[in-house]
């Protein structure tokens, strides 16, 4: 399906850019006017995905963030992509409650989080190269109305 | 993100506004900290009314909180009305551990409770 609209944004691994990433989704959304529901829930896994660069793929150093939204007539595709360490065993780390930093009060919950709240979720990742996250969601809002 | 602390007969009330995410539970959890050390109150509530948004970083900070409290020998619950927050603690089954409230009153009630349990009376 052809997208209606696209747009991407590279930015800092700073944990200020968490709450950015976020205003920055909603704002592309605004277009469509989604339901409050489907707004909370783009933005909790955009918040996830954004996290997790910034403190498991660069840690203590810092790297780029690159977010990419392609918006199609219902729905949208988001891509969080970082060149940090990767992720080794990527089953091992989508296990609900699987976590490396549990001193960092860290849960193991936010890979959960991305595939219950969006309608599909997968992960690319290579040790030492980095790691892409593409989720998607369908607007049911705009399916009725079309 | 603020977060303002008072006194509801005898347990700490720690309200938090605005969004909880990863950059913010950094600071909210030394304010937390300082402040359940320094009261020495064993009993907290943490009451969510007026967060606006959270992400899985919110459920570490509710059970690190949770078992610090514990640590003192008391209890913890929290006070939560939105739907979506609800559903973010939820996933994490929080609620096996920790009740979950619609206000601060029904919070103490249940801590009254679950205070007896544990002095086993
Ligand atoms: N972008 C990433 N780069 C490297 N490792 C990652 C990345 N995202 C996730 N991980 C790994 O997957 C694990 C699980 O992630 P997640 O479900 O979000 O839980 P949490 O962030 O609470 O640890 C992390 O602990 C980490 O080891
Ligand atoms: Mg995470």
């Amino acid at each position: 399906m052809q997208n209606i609209n696209e747009m991407s944004v590279i930015f800092s691994s700073k944990s200020e850019n968490e709450a950015f990433a976020r205003i920055v989704v909603s704002a592309f959304l605004a277009q469509i006017d989604p339901t409050v529901n489907e707004l909370n829930d783009i933005k909790t896994a955009v918040s996830e995905a954004v996290t997790n660069s910034i403190i498991h793929g660069y840690g203590n150093d810092s790297g780029q963030i690159k977010m990419r939204c392609e918006l199609f007539l219902d729905a949208i595709t988001i891509e969080i992509e970082d060149s940090g360490k990767g992720i080794e065993n990527i089953v091992e780390a989508m296990t609900p409650s699987f976590t490396s930093c549990p001193e960092m009060e860290r849960t193991g919950m936010g890979f959960t989080v991305m595939e219950t709240l969006m309608d599909s979720l997968s992960v690319d990742s290579k040790k030492g190269v980095g790691t892409k996250v593409v989720m998607s969601k369908k607007f049911d809002s705009l399916k009725e109305c079309k | 993100m603020d977060v303002t602390f008072d006194f509801f007969k005898d347990n700490l009330v720690v309200h938090i506004s605005g969004e909880i995410d990863h950059h913010a539970t950094e600071v909210l959890r030394t304010r937390i900290d300082k402040k359940l050390i320094s009261e020495k109150s064993v009993n907290m509530i943490l009451d969510l009314s007026d967060v606006s948004f959270m992400d899985s970083s919110g459920i570490g900070l509710i059970i690190g909180r949770f078992k610090n409290v514990r640590g003192f020998g008391g209890n913890l619950a929290l006070v939560c009305k939105d739907n979506h927050i609800k559903r973010i603690v939820s996933l994490a089954g929080i609620e096996k551990i920790i009740e979950i409230c619609n206000d601060i009153e029904t919070a103490v009630n249940s801590l009254k409770i679950k205070n007896k349990k544990t002095a086993g009376l």
